[in-house]
């Protein structure tokens, strides 16, 4: 749990960004494993988009940051490649938006290769990139559930600098690849306490962000705490809302969302990307077939809606979930 | 070249033998995939490429043919011919357990990439990624890959062939060049003189042969072989040969030249080869010993293979997405 991993007195504890702990992970792993390699842009002196790869050349060399020219799709499917003789590359696609041109060599390369091999082969590759909206306004979109679709695929979406460094940690040793989906958002703001070396954060499990026993929140990424803020405002109300921060996005913690909907009887479900056939859409559905019984309302979904991410800031900022949209979500599925 | 030319190299009687009876075996497969389905792909009169090029690599070199004639390179590397005719009558005992289309199994414990995307051109770079992890690794290793003249048309070709030199990559690239794209000719959609041209372009050695002659394309690939083991790098081959019929079995190839036709069967690689062992002295009642085995091997393999349990749906295999339950 999160609170455990934040006790002030972890050894070597130090307040760092999310950022600084993903590169921490990476940095780590490459010093353990010499099969750890990063391919992508720009990785050198320029020290990686938004500074994600930042000291890594220098502490590593160009044998184990390499870098390529523009070329998202092959530089994928080389790296599948490598994945298949022994190495473990992390691939950085810079920005979310890039993933639709790599989708072939994710989807129906890497995500394919163990099934279709008949568990002859694996694929141990991390593809990390930068989505949602950001301090930068530029490649905002959120693409996650196109791949989500995929069977094969792990997703995941950190919210805090904790489990950023142990999400990166499992996605690294992890024997299938993994969708790493850092947010932009958060990238660098705030500095959150993260214990040196070695923190586990499986994959496929959702933590309790806040415990609650109202209303069940099921969100990830940037969401979460939005939430959070949400059910502190509800708080004050006497609304006791848990937050479920899912961190593997697909294929999600089933157990822990029906797990929280079972005690609470309402469910709303958050995030930044698109409500239509969305990750959020997904949820409701399992819910719905599987703990029917336990709801005592409709769920509610708030996503974006069916647009593209725009440019200006007042319009950008009414698609994405904020406490006050959240907020009134959760009355919704409240006794009136 | 003409047979009787000077070769590149000493090539032994046993070599030559070795040669010609995979090529047999090549074309015994194919055969017996087209009749098992009209909509194989077949690789016939392609053979000089394919046996030329995978023959001519070490066991621990990563292979990574194209989807047509591939069946075969398993094979050479010691899958039964029952497991290779398994691909294409998939069994509770077949390679990938009838996951993954028979034509494009690969075989991956036997070091040969499958055709995983069923989309061409990423594997053009995965074999660069294999062969870039054997230079880091300071392994002695190489990759080979062949791929169509219409997968010469991807971006990831060009992008590959690009990372390759400016990685330094122990790669061999052969581009199988069969005259057709499905039914678009190689000249229509290509701009410039040909896919060697293009190759040569990112600053690596390139060599244009006859692929119809096995014995060329194996000096080739060889020395590009040789050479990328010692540490010199990515090399290109485009091994002109002809498609023999249509796209897949069923295809008649109506929009096929006469001309390449008449080609296509003038120019057989297996025969051509067969007047170079006749020169060396090897009996034509050898060479047609060679045929009948090879052809009552088949039978029997396509017996066996065909009498294998059936899957069911028990095969699904819906826990063997990942390697841990996620």
């Amino acid at each position: 749990m999160r609170s455990e991993a934040l006790t002030p007195s972890a050894a070597g504890a130090r307040a760092i960004t999310l950022r600084q702990a993903i590169l921490e992970a990476i940095g780590e792993a490459m010093e353990a494993d010499p099969a750890v390699v990063m391919i992508g842009q720009d990785l050198g002196a320029f020290g990686g988009p938004l500074k994600s790869a930042e000291g890594l050349f220098t502490r590593f060399g160009p044998s184990r940051i390499i870098e390529t020219g523009i070329c998202e799709s092959s530089m994928t499917s080389l790296a599948v490649g490598m994945a298949v003789q022994g190495m473990r590359p992390i691939v950085e696609i810079m920005f979310s938006d890039f993933l639709p041109i790599a989708a072939t060599a994710i989807v129906q390369l890497a995500a394919n290769l163990r099934y279709y091999s008949g568990n002859t082969g694996s694929v141990p590759m991390v593809i990390r990139t930068k989505g949602g909206d950001g301090p930068y306004r530029a490649h905002p979109q959120n693409y996650e559930a196109l791949f989500a679709h995929s069977p094969g695929l792990i997703i995941v979406s950190p919210s805090d600098a904790v489990s950023a460094k142990g999400l990166m940690k499992s996605a690294i040793a992890a024997n299938d690849p993994v969708l790493f989906i850092e947010n932009i958002f958060l990238y660098n703001a705030f500095r959150e306490s993260v214990p040196a070396g070695d923190i586990v954060v499986p994959l496929g499990k959702a933590a309790t962000a806040r415990e609650g026993t109202d209303v069940t929140i099921v969100t990830y990424g940037r969401t979460v705490r939005t939430a959070i803020a949400a059910a502190n405002e509800l708080a004050r109300n006497s609304i006791d809302v848990e937050v479920i921060d899912l961190r593997t996005i697909a294929p999600f913690d089933e157990e822990a969302v029906l797990r929280s909907v079972k005690k609470t009887g309402r469910l709303v479900v958050a995030h930044e990307a698109w409500e239509v056939g969305g990750i959020g859409a997904e949820i409701v559905s399992r819910v719905t077939r599987k703990a029917f019984g336990s709801l005592v309302c409709a769920p509610e979904l708030i996503g974006a809606p069916a647009v593209p991410v725009p440019f200006a800031e007042p319009l950008r900022d009414v698609m994405i979930p904020n406490v006050a949209r959240i907020t009134a979500a959760v009355m919704r599925v409240l006794p009136r | 070249m003409p047979v009787g030319s000077p070769r590149a190299r000493e090539w032994t009687l046993e070599e030559l033998c070795g040669l010609h009876r995979a090529m047999v075996v090549s074309r015994g497969i194919e055969r017996a995939c087209i009749e098992k389905s009209g909509h194989w792909y077949p690789s016939l009169g392609e053979e000089g490429v394919i046996i030329g090029t995978f023959s001519q690599l070490r066991p621990d070199d990563a292979a990574v043919p194209h989807y047509r004639g591939g069946l075969v390179v398993p094979w050479l590397r010691g899958r039964s011919l029952v497991q290779v005719l398994g691909c294409v009558t998939p069994s509770q005992t077949s390679p990938t357990r009838g996951r993954m289309y028979g034509g494009f199994a690969g075989g991956m414990e036997f070091g040969v990439m499958p055709f995983i995307t069923n989309v061409l051109g990423p594997n053009i770079a995965v074999a660069t990624g294999m062969a870039l992890s054997f230079k880091i690794r300071r392994e002695s290793r190489v990759a080979v890959v062949t791929f169509g003249d219409g997968t010469a048309g991807t971006g990831e070709f060009h992008e590959s062939l690009n990372m390759g030199a400016a990685l330094g990559a122990p790669v061999v690239y052969v581009c199988q060049n069969n005259g057709y794209s499905i039914s678009t000719e190689t000249q229509r959609t290509l701009a410039g003189k040909s896919v060697a041209d293009w190759a040569s372009r990112y600053g690596m050695p390139t060599a244009l042969v006859d692929g119809n002659d096995v014995l060329a394309v194996a000096e080739a690939v060889g020395n590009f072989v040789a050479r990328a083991r010692a540490g010199g790098g990515p090399a290109f081959i485009e091994a002109k040969t002809l498609r023999r019929g249509g796209h897949f079995g069923a295809d008649p190839g109506a929009y096929m030249s006469d001309e390449h036709t008449r080609a296509a069967e003038d120019s057989d690689p297996i025969r051509r080869l067969e007047q170079v062992l006749s020169q060396r002295g090897c009996e034509d009642s050898r060479i047609k010993s060679v045929w009948a085995t090879v052809a009552g091997e088949l039978a029997d393999a396509v017996a066996k293979a065909d009498a294998q349990p059936a899957l069911t749906c028990h095969d699904l295999g819906l826990d063997e997405i990942f390697q841990h339950a996620i």
